[in-house]
């Protein structure tokens, strides 16, 4: 067990890496004036310098090879007392040592893997510390997604059971045909509908949060808008549940239907709603772009999506991190607990 | 089993409630009593902190908080010149060197605990403004570790002494205060109250400079004591180590000013609350303005302190129904028309409509002293190569489509590169290609040809070689921009290839000068021509802002010669000779000046909008019973 947990630990390790690499590669190769972006198009040249220099940006991205041609080149004279900058001229010749640590520690990518590592990223347009936005935001962000994901579940196993219960009769049908119909109908369309009907009825709740029930109105259009693909998923987890061969010995044996469904088929359909629940977890603390844009929620929802647009890039990895965190660490709690419970997963 | 059920339905039933019960502890703002604005933003507050301002939302809220050394009169046009912390306008040596502004002496600081505590314990204290206040400002505006992108911009290279400082600044680390103790030569507190600004060659707009915001006054006391050092509980405070230091104010304790309004809460993305400032000096309503703000009562409050409003509490609105919405359910005190609705609103002469005008809405425009275009890369050898082909897109070009379709109206054809209320620009005069002619466009585009022909560029079919317009923006605007800039283009033949792209790259292909036409503008800072014309002088390449890269001798020597000149009408006739020369040489294709349409409610008084001047807030005077009578909050 203690090997299954050490190499599940070691593959998280290599995926969070991954993550980070990935995440720097597109941010830091892709075209763009980045100081301009975010100085203003009407700073001078010299500006745009300063703010690179400043932000680390004017250094190698991956590999710093300043300090190669030192090594390779020939001897400087032992006089000579400068020292080798990016771009200066070689000084005396430097050990091995520095060389590698320069060439692989004075870089964009070891200043950002560290920063981003211990969570000291700051926003290129705030300056705010990521830790600081994640603490103040993250709270708007869960207090609608977090109830919506509660009530969603919740409703949607109430209906889910009710149209599969009354399989094949005109509940069913019903029931299945307002869910597809929920799922056809835009998310975007749902907030816009429900803002504006919210707003005839009683303006002071359609935005903003200066009553604490208000918070009630995105999380119900939440869970509107999710019910017609939950309830669709979870009816089809109970109905291939009822087929089974068990279902159909305790109908036999004369158990009622009602027994039948809440003692047993609900059980054992817990395994995959569950999981998919667990799963849904880590990216709770994202919170709803739209819902938050629409509703006046300062959460996270935003965040992620105007810092990509405004090349933010410590904001952008620092999140995609942290997801990255928590959902391996979802993962990998998920996988070492089913370890536990089923021994054959440990030898796949 | 049943437990497991019971069990789940408490889980939902207290995941749901729990969040209620965490926003009902969260502290409320109630002002019972007192007259509120409320208003909404569209995008977020980059900046709190004067030096780092540099967008026109930071620029709005920070002016209720910051002052500067002078402001532009509220109601007077063309804009106009007014001392603010000042006591006077500057005095400015024979050779335009040396500015000695003598600065007001009863100016107080907002009540803040870097000053200290009364003798009560409770009560934080306040200071005057001193001239060594505006020392620190503009060293902070040429502080490296400070991102200042509108502040260092129009002082690099402008005062003695200041460049120096900021290349010393390097050697400092950014939690090193101590680097603001370093002297500049042009920079002098001559006495407590009198600053002198020494120049290294004549700037006759510093005085247009100085009005902004971002060189407001900021104490000493609040970088030693906000910035070196945090609260650590039960009122202590314990020292910032100094690597972990920020040289930024990024938090609503720190704001410390002179102006109308304390900022009391500051979420960049969500509530912003200014409340009144107990200490404002008396400052009192204009009592003058244009001949027609009388008619509109914009000078019934003539003479009485400002000011009116207590509390401005502002929401972060992203999207526009919301904020729509609000404005119509009488939540929200003003609103811009978003587009989808415009023409619902306003009718086609540009007026609101009457259903509008009986809930008691009203409607304010104005025209912003900006002007967009579509510019041509003078080094592209093309474009370089054949004045006519400039001048047969200008020609070709239905800009009043354009504006139409594209932008409902909101604004107007520039005729000129500078806005209409600017000087120069009526004297100017219209160019002669800056008019749609799809004939004369053809005609011109005949002599493209032969002018290409000559140069060796047609292609192997022997036509005009496809033309490349870059656009900054990936939206749906941008698209249908795209599309009828094609549309115009092809009308005389041209073929012309639409790149969308983000903002950072179109700006780092226009830095490379790889773009061939791309989108542009310039919203100026000040009302002076000579800020148009900088964007076209030939040295201003090399510096970033001349990105047309066009270069003329003619030109370049008359910018050179007014650039020094004060105001005079023989400054006015190089700026007039030096865009008569642009209409010719048409390096850009103007294609909007936007004009701005709002919307208030009715108990909202005295609302006039400023080209240049942020700050007027406090001018604003709200009709609370006429709001409550008309349903609003």
């Amino acid at each position: 067990m203690g090997a299954y947990i050490l190499r599940r630990l070691i593959q998280a390790a290599f995926t969070i890496f991954g993550v980070m690499l990935i995440t720097f590669l597109l941010f830091r190769l892709v075209a763009g004036d980045v100081a301009a972006a975010h100085l203003g198009p009407k700073v001078t040249e010299q500006q745009k310098r300063d703010w690179l220099h400043k932000h680390g940006y004017d250094k190698p991205k991956l590999i710093n090879k300043s300090l190669w041609r030192c090594r390779s080149g020939p001897a400087p004279p032992a006089s000579g007392a400068s020292t080798a900058g990016t771009t200066g001229s070689c000084g005396a010749r430097p050990p091995w040592s520095t060389v590698l640590k320069s060439t692989f520690l004075d870089t964009q990518f070891a200043d950002y893997l560290w920063k981003t590592a211990t969570f000291q990223t700051r926003s290129l347009i705030t300056n705010e510390r990521l830790i600081d936005i994640i603490r103040q935001r993250a709270p708007y962000s869960l207090a609608i997604t977090v109830p919506a994901m509660a009530l969603g579940w919740a409703m949607a196993m109430v209906v889910a059971t009710i149209v599969a219960y009354y399989r094949a009769s005109l509940i069913d049908y019903v029931g299945v045909f307002l869910a597809v119909l929920g799922m056809c109908i835009p998310y975007l369309a749902f907030i816009m509908a429900g803002q504006y009907l919210v707003f005839q009825l009683r303006p002071s709740m359609a935005f903003g949060l200066s009553n604490p029930f208000n918070i009630f109105v995105p999380v119900t259009i939440a869970v509107i808008a999710g019910l017609g693909g939950q309830v669709r998923f979870y009816r089809t987890v109970i109905l291939d549940e009822a087929n089974r061969d068990y279902v159909r010995t305790a109908l036999a044996k004369g158990l009622p239907l009602p027994a039948v469904m809440f003692k047993h088929i609900l059980r054992n359909c817990m395994l995959p709603i569950l999981t998919q629940l667990i799963l849904a977890i880590p990216f709770l603390i994202l919170g709803s772009l739209l819902l938050e844009s629409f509703f006046g929620i300062p959460g996270l929802g935003d965040q992620l999506l105007s810092a990509i647009t405004n090349r933010d890039e410590p904001i952008v990895s620092g999140e995609t991190y942290l997801t990255a965190l928590i959902y391996t660490l979802g993962v990998l709690l998920t996988d070492i607990s089913y370890a536990i419970f089923d021994p054959r997963v440990r030898l796949t | 089993m049943v437990k497991f059920y019971v069990l789940a339905v408490l889980v939902v039933f207290g995941l749901v409630f729990a969040p209620v019960v965490l926003l009902a502890m969260r502290e409320r703002n109630e002002y019972e009593g007192k007259v509120v604005l409320y208003g909404s933003y569209p995008a977020k507050v980059k900046s709190i902190d004067p030096a780092t301002c540099g967008d026109t939302i930071s620029a709005t809220m920070q002016a209720n908080v910051y002052e500067p050394l002078y402001a532009y009169h509220y109601l007077k046009r063309p804009a106009e010149l007014i001392p603010c912390l000042a006591e006077d306008m500057p005095e400015v040596s024979p050779d335009g060197l040396t500015y000695t502004i003598r600065i007001l002496k009863d100016v107080k600081y907002a009540r803040n605990e870097c000053f200290g505590f009364e003798s009560d314990g409770r009560t934080p204290r306040t200071r005057t403004v001193r001239a060594e206040d505006f020392v620190l400002t503009i060293k902070r505006a040429a502080d490296v570790h400070i991102q200042t992108p509108m502040a260092w911009t129009f002082l690099s290279g402008r005062i003695r002494g200041l460049d120096e400082f900021r290349e010393r600044c390097k050697q400092y680390r950014e939690g090193d205060f101590s680097r603001y103790d370093l002297p500049v030569e042009g920079v002098t507190a001559v006495d407590e109250h009198t600053l002198r600004l020494t120049l290294v060659q004549p700037y006759p707009q510093m005085v247009h400079v100085l009005a902004m915001h971002s060189y407001s006054p900021v104490p000493r006391e609040l970088i030693d004591y906000h910035l070196t050092s945090e609260p650590a509980g039960n009122g202590q405070r314990r020292p910032i180590p100094v690597a972990q230091r920020t040289a930024q104010i990024t938090r609503p304790d720190q704001t410390v000013g002179t102006g109308p309004y304390i900022l009391t809460k500051f979420d960049r993305s969500g509530e912003i609350i200014f409340e009144r400032n107990p200490d404002y000096r008396l400052v009192t309503y204009p009592t003058e303005g244009e001949p027609s703000d009388r008619q509109k009562g914009l000078l019934e409050d003539a003479g009485k302190p400002v000011p009116f409003v207590d509390v401005l509490r502002y929401d972060f609105v992203p999207e526009s129904l919301p904020a729509w919405l609000g404005f119509l359910s009488r939540r929200y005190d003003t609103s811009a028309i978003p587009p989808d609705v415009f023409t619902s609103v306003i009718s086609p002469d540009r007026q609101l409509l009457d259903r509008w005008r009986r809930q008691g809405i009203e409607l304010v425009t104005y025209e912003e002293p900006s002007v967009f275009w579509m510019a041509f890369n003078m080094e592209d050898p093309v474009l370089r190569a054949s004045r006519s082909l400039r001048h047969a897109i200008c020609l070709a070009y239905d800009v009043e489509s354009y504006i139409d379709v594209l932008w409902n109206g909101r604004g107007r054809r520039p005729v000129n590169i500078l806005p209409d209320s600017f000087p120069g620009h009526r004297e100017a005069g219209p160019g002669p290609y800056y008019r749609y002619d799809p004939a004369a466009a053809r005609a011109k585009l005949e002599e493209a040809r032969r002018e290409l022909a000559a140069a060796g560029l047609l292609d192997a079919n022997g036509d005009i070689p496809p033309l490349s317009l870059d656009l900054g923006g990936l939206d749906e605007f941008q698209r249908r921009a795209g599309d009828f800039d094609r549309q115009q283009f092809e009308k005389i033949g041209l073929r012309v290839k639409i790149n969308l792209m983000d903002w950072p790259t179109l700006q780092q292909k226009v830095h490379n000068k790889q773009s061939q036409l791309y989108g542009m503008g310039w919203h100026a800072d000040y009302p002076d021509p000579e800020n148009f014309l900088q964007l076209f002088y030939g040295p201003n390449i090399e510096m970033g802002t001349n990105n047309t890269n066009y270069r003329n001798p003619e030109f370049d020597a008359l910018y050179e010669k007014a650039r020094v000149m004060n105001d005079s009408p023989e400054r006015l006739d190089l700026y007039v000779r030096m865009v008569r020369i642009l209409n010719e040489d048409c390096p850009v294709l103007p294609t909007l000046q936007p004009e701005l349409f709002l919307l208030k409610h009715a108990w909202v008084k005295n609302n006039k909008r400023h080209p240049f001047g942020y700050g007027n807030s406090k001018y604003i005077r709200i009709d609370a019973d006429l709001r409550r009578r008309m349903g609003g909050r």
